[in-house]
């Protein structure tokens, strides 16, 4: 009875207002919500298999994987079910993790299935103007985005530049329709050059995703090659595979040279891109767009610029970086940069995914008006990987790649870029988003044993405390809190919320713990960094696996040491002395990281500026001054 | 046998009088016939054969005697309409509606096909077969195409009588349904199709109805077959999965306000209906995964109140509020649920006004509605979520005893609670549509004189949303802030019995 009474009202309500007032998501406000990104912590957020709060949105969900059943079973190349509704639903369980900002995964329409497997990620995109249904409409997204920024969050949106989904197929023997399988005599794959085939053979290839020609994919039939094979958009509209709007209808968009290959660099520098990574369809037969046009610079930054409008994002995470000219990074950055300052977004960052472990690839990026910054993809591999996870190589790695940082990456601001909260201009160096893992790679679980009687995720925390103290921005892939250890994609893209959004796993309180410290002390997020001690010991040494680096911002500094070694407790010391600090003599320190190393949380420097230090294998501390132990604002 | 001269047969819808046909398989689909007078007073009404009306005179709507013991015997009724007409670029014509009950005028050809027997032994109870057949889709003479869409609309036995007088009693398939806004052809506060029994009792000017019918759908929502391996030799077969058919309940209580034989008078109706489907588990099209889906109920609640001044000039007002299944209509399945797979937070809320005029030289028959949709998937900006109305109007000006001209006025928008998925934006669509109707009456005027045929033209007015709301912009149709229809059109209703 009293939902008739509440319907009688509403229905006076409708005579009397009459009208669905939608003016709060109709025109999104646009705010600056960063005062300085190194305040920041990444959530990155692959939003199909973060939360499902809206079922009416779940067709096509993988139908081994119902919403409340275990994961176990998933085919997780297919639809889950997350969607914007349930980031709304879960802003609770991120902010008690402690992370600040939000990457979610592309927003715009895709293709939705190709090959028995669905565009769930976003890097498909169909449509670069409207939203994937399978995640919520514009209201929604604005609603999200809205509510995220009212509880204190940044929201980064992940973009692509270098490559729309499968939305054309090569008629390379001409008949008009999609062959799966093309036979005859052509070119072998390893045989083609620029110049065509070296040699006639047969060959099979499919027209969706042909193998790279720098001539552009040619047609041909038993008797040869005959010219350009004619390029046709699909028309399946009912899986989103179907052109897109315009401008991006026009084939002149397009390279049009078919799947990369061969990801070798240039010839005459090996820390640059080769011509098929530029130009080629991105494997999957994503198709490749010809970034070196000004319509298609105009027309991506045009359509990007229109989801900062529509949804107030705070910052963009962009895709491929490699697989895009410098040019177009020194066009589009820029570009966007003054739009979002122009309709009143400031402190408008944008980060960007280079897959290299070349430093000077990635750096190359950076700075010089491109991106902001760039995932530390090279410590990924040299440290995080090498170093923390397999002590394949002692710690002087570490102190490389921060040499390396110092010199392959932008130290130059950008015009219009990131600042500090009193304007100051941010560089790259100080810009880097650290991660351990993400949607691309392996979690550090994955195949991660540890010695006995070490917690397997024992190295897992020592990273992430890693990740949380050093210089630049921590960026934490969903799930690894709930201690997933999927491996390659898609594996490593689990559900959620099979884990009931468990907020006592040890992870979780782990990493809660660390943002609340990251929190407290400045110049954990601000300060410089020296560092203290490294070794390129990885044995039976007494300091195999330690690494100490000091935070300095101002005169207050913090000093963190670590034990990567799974044997043997280590100490900042060798047989040519201790480790030399930037701390004044006979200054008492404390740790701050509780660590249940009750014996060790207490120190003084020595009277020499030296302390030592001894940290239990896979031990970590975090070491401040007495007196600052209740945080250095 | 002889025939009885089925005189003007029913002429006016008096006649068959509240009967109720329904081709409407859905909220937004094409209805049916007569308006319904005021003063009938039947819960299930109209395949009742009434008494003949002698050339030339009009059934007041609201005055049908009861049927006489000699009203026994086969009868033959139909409702149809057929109309064709061209937009004005040449391509077929076609109906420019925004809310789910729009003006009836463009609708696509449908016919019913009455068959009844009535039955009485004496002074025993009286019974009757009701068969009705009921055709619609593309003309043959139109498509070419030698198909049809049939269904039998009404297939039952009622008897009354039954040593209670005015108790009566049904069983089998029937279009269960009250008073109409033939304009929008919409029967508002009831309209069930069910296959089910009832039960009616008439005492003085209390009626009491009660009907309790089941269907299931073959909608994927409530029933579903999985293919299994062959068993023996046999091919292969089906297993059932899913099978959860909808119980739909329904009561309504009516009271004659009016005094017996005045001209002038009224009635108030109270409704109410419960909707129930038990759980189960819904397979998915590919893998070995299922969907649960948990029992779900529905409930209508409803009102008329109803007068006339005098026979063809009566008005009736409906509240009705529906919730869960109910929201979505007896034989639709729901496009969403909460998150517990249900629809109870779902709401369709609605106040109508249907009426009727007539004089000698003019009548006017009128319309309208509010209603508020809450889908049950709920969220601040659901695009599912709607607020619509239509205002419309048809009067009519009595040339001569067979030539009418009447005009129909209206205009109708929606509001949706989102935004449309393709376009990022909210949608208000309106349309203003203004018709001219030249009609021949055979029977002679009236606004519910049937058979009427007429010509028709009517010029739609679209806002940009109504476009969008409509079609896709690669249709034809898309570009044309104003429509066109013009064309010809003929709707008929008659019921004759023949008596033993």
């Amino acid at each position: 009875m009293r939902s008739v009474f509440r319907n009688a009202a509403l229905l006076a309500m409708v005579f009397a207002a009459g009208c669905y007032d939608l003016s709060k998501v109709d025109h999104p406000r646009i705010t600056s919500n960063v005062a300085d990104w190194r305040d920041e912590v990444i959530y990155q957020i692959i939003v199909d298999r973060f939360a499902d709060g809206d079922v009416n949105n779940d067709w096509m969900v993988d139908p081994n994987c119902p919403p409340n059943s275990s994961g176990g079973q998933c085919a997780l190349g297919r639809y889950q079910g997350g969607d914007w509704q349930g980031v709304i639903d879960h802003l609770d369980y991120l902010h008690d993790l402690g992370v600040t900002a939000l990457w979610i995964s592309p927003v715009v329409r895709n293709v939705d299935t190709d090959a028995n497997f669905d565009g769930y990620h976003g890097y498909w995109a169909q449509d670069l103007a409207a939203t994937n249904p399978h995640m919520g409409d514009m209201a929604k997204l604005r609603e999200m985005v809205d509510a995220a920024h009212a509880r204190g969050f940044k929201v980064i949106l992940d973009i692509v530049t270098n490559h729309m989904g499968q939305l054309f197929f090569y008629d390379i023997n001409k008949n008009g329709v999609p062959d799966d399988d093309v036979f005859g005599l052509g070119c072998p794959a390893q045989t083609l050059t620029n110049g065509g085939c070296a040699m006639p053979a047969i060959t099979h290839l499919t027209e969706y995703d042909p193998d790279f020609d720098a001539r552009g994919i040619q047609a041909y039939t038993s008797l040869g090659e005959s010219g350009p094979a004619p390029v046709i958009f699909l028309h399946l509209p009912d899986i989103h595979r179907e052109p897109p709007s315009p401008p991006f209808d026009n084939l002149d968009f397009y390279h049009k040279r078919g799947r990369i290959v061969n990801y070798d660099y240039q010839p005459d520098d090996r820390h640059q891109p080769g011509i098929q990574t530029l130009t080629g369809d991105f494997p999957g037969g994503l198709k490749d767009l010809a970034t070196e046009s000004d319509d298609v610079r105009q027309a991506l930054i045009q359509a990007y610029s229109y989801w900062i409008d529509q949804a107030d994002f705070d910052a963009f995470r962009i895709d491929t970086l490699k697989h895009v000219e410098h040019d177009f990074w020194k066009t589009f950055c820029p570009a966007v940069r003054q739009h979002a300052k122009a309709i009143g977004k400031h402190n408008f960052f944008m980060f960007g995914e280079a897959f290299d472990g070349d430093d000077q690839l990635v750096g190359s990026y950076t700075g010089g008006e491109q991106v902001d910054s760039a995932f530390f993809f090279p410590q990924k591999f040299a440290v995080i990987d090498r170093v923390i996870k397999f002590n394949q190589a002692g710690t002087k790695a570490i102190e490389d790649q921060f040499t390396a940082l110092k010199m392959d990456y932008g130290a130059a601001p950008n015009s219009d870029g990131p600042t500090d909260a009193d304007g100051k201009p941010l560089v790259a160096q100080q810009l880097m988003v650290n991660f351990l893992d993400n949607h691309d790679i392996p979690r550090f679980l994955y195949d991660k044993v540890s010695e006995a009687p070490l917690q397997p995720w024992a190295a897992l925390h020592q990273a992430l405390a890693y990740e949380f103290t050093e210089i630049g921005i921590p960026c934490v892939y969903y799930g690894t809190e709930q201690q997933f250890r999927g491996g390659n994609d898609p594996s490593n893209r689990e559900r959620l919320w099979d884990t009931g959004f468990d907020e006592t796993n040890p992870t979780f309180q782990w990493i809660a713990q660390l943002n609340s410290i990251r929190r407290s002390f400045r110049p954990l997020r601000h300060g410089d960094l020296e560092v203290k001690w490294s070794t390129e010991h990885t044995g039976d040494e007494g300091d195999a696996g330690i690494f100490a680096f000091e935070r300095v911002d101002g005169d207050k500094r913090v000093l963190v040491v670590m034990n990567v070694s799974e044997k043997h407790p280590s100490s900042t010391q060798a047989a040519d002395g201790a480790m030399k600090v930037g701390f004044a003599a006979h200054t008492g320190l404390v740790n701050v990281l509780p660590d249940g190393d009750a014996a060790n949380q207490a120190f003084q420097v020595g009277g020499d500026g030296t302390l030592v230090v001894t940290v239990p294998p896979r031990g970590f501390k975090i070491l401040v001054a007495n007196g600052d132990q209740g945080g250095i604002p | 046998m002889r025939f009885r001269p089925l005189a003007p047969l029913l002429c006016a819808l008096p006649l068959l009088g509240t009967a109720a046909q329904a081709d409407s398989l859905d909220d937004s689909g094409p209805p049916q016939k007569r308006p319904d007078p005021v003063a009938s007073s039947e819960a299930e009404r109209g395949e009742v054969p009434r008494a003949p009306v002698a050339e030339g005179e009009r059934e007041p709507p609201g005055a049908l005697p009861p049927l006489r013991d000699s009203d026994t015997g086969f009868s033959f009724g139909s409702y149809g309409r057929v109309g064709a007409g061209l937009d004005g670029g040449g391509h077929e014509g076609y109906p420019v509606n925004v809310v789910a009950h729009g003006s009836r005028l463009e609708e696509a050809p449908y016919l019913e096909l009455y068959f009844s027997y009535t039955g009485r032994l004496k002074s025993g109870p009286r019974w009757r077969v009701v068969i009705t057949p009921a055709f619609q889709g593309d003309l043959f003479h139109y498509s070419g195409d030698f198909s049809t869409q049939f269904a039998l609309r009404n297939a039952y036995v009622e008897a009354d009588d039954l040593g209670v007088d005015g108790l009566r009693l049904w069983v089998g398939s029937r279009m269960y349904r009250g008073d109409d806004v033939y304009l929008l052809d919409w029967w508002p506060l009831d309209n069930l199709n069910t296959v089910g029994g009832g039960a009616g009792l008439r005492r003085g000017r209390w009626d009491a109805a009660v009907q309790v019918g089941l269907n299931r759908l073959n909608d994927g929502f409530t029933y579903d077959q999985v293919p299994v391996p062959a068993r023996g030799l046999g091919p292969p077969g089906t297993a059932l999965a899913l099978d959860r058919p909808r119980a739909v309940a329904s009561f309504k209580l009516t009271c004659d306000l009016g005094t017996p034989g005045a001209p002038a008078g009224g009635k108030a109706s109270i409704y109410a209906e419960f909707h129930g489907m038990g759980d189960g588990d819904r397979p998915y099209v590919e893998g070995s995964g299922s969907q649960h889906l948990p029992a779900d109920y529905g409930w209508v609640a409803g009102a008329q109140l109803g007068g006339r001044l005098s026979p063809f000039t009566f008005a009736n007002l409906f509240l009705r509020a529906a919730g869960g299944l109910a929201a979505y209509g007896e034989l639709t399945a729901p496009n969403s649920t909460d998150a517990s797979g249900r629809t109870l937070p779902a709401r369709d809320v609605q106040l109508v006004l249907s009426l009727n005029w007539e004089s000698r030289w003019i009548g006017i028959m009128g319309g309208g509605y509010v209603r508020q949709f809450t889908d049950a998937s709920g969220g601040q900006y659901n695009p599912r979520d709607y607020v619509e109305g239509i205002g419309i109007v048809r009067p009519h000006l009595y040339l001569n005893r067979w030539f009418t001209l009447a005009a129909e006025l209206s205009y109708q928008g929606r509001q949706y609670g989102g935004f449309d998925p393709l376009l990022n934006r909210q949608l208000v669509p309106q349309v203003f549509r203004a018709s001219l109707m030249p009609i021949v009456n055979p029977l002679g005027p009236g606004t519910y004189s049937r058979p009427q045929i007429y010509l028709l033209a009517t010029v739609s007015r679209l806002n940009q949303d109504a476009r969008d709301a409509l079609f896709d912009p690669t249709d034809i149709r898309y570009g044309a802030a104003t429509a066109l229809y013009f064309g010809i059109g003929a709707e008929w209703w008659f019921q004759n019995l023949v008596s033993l």
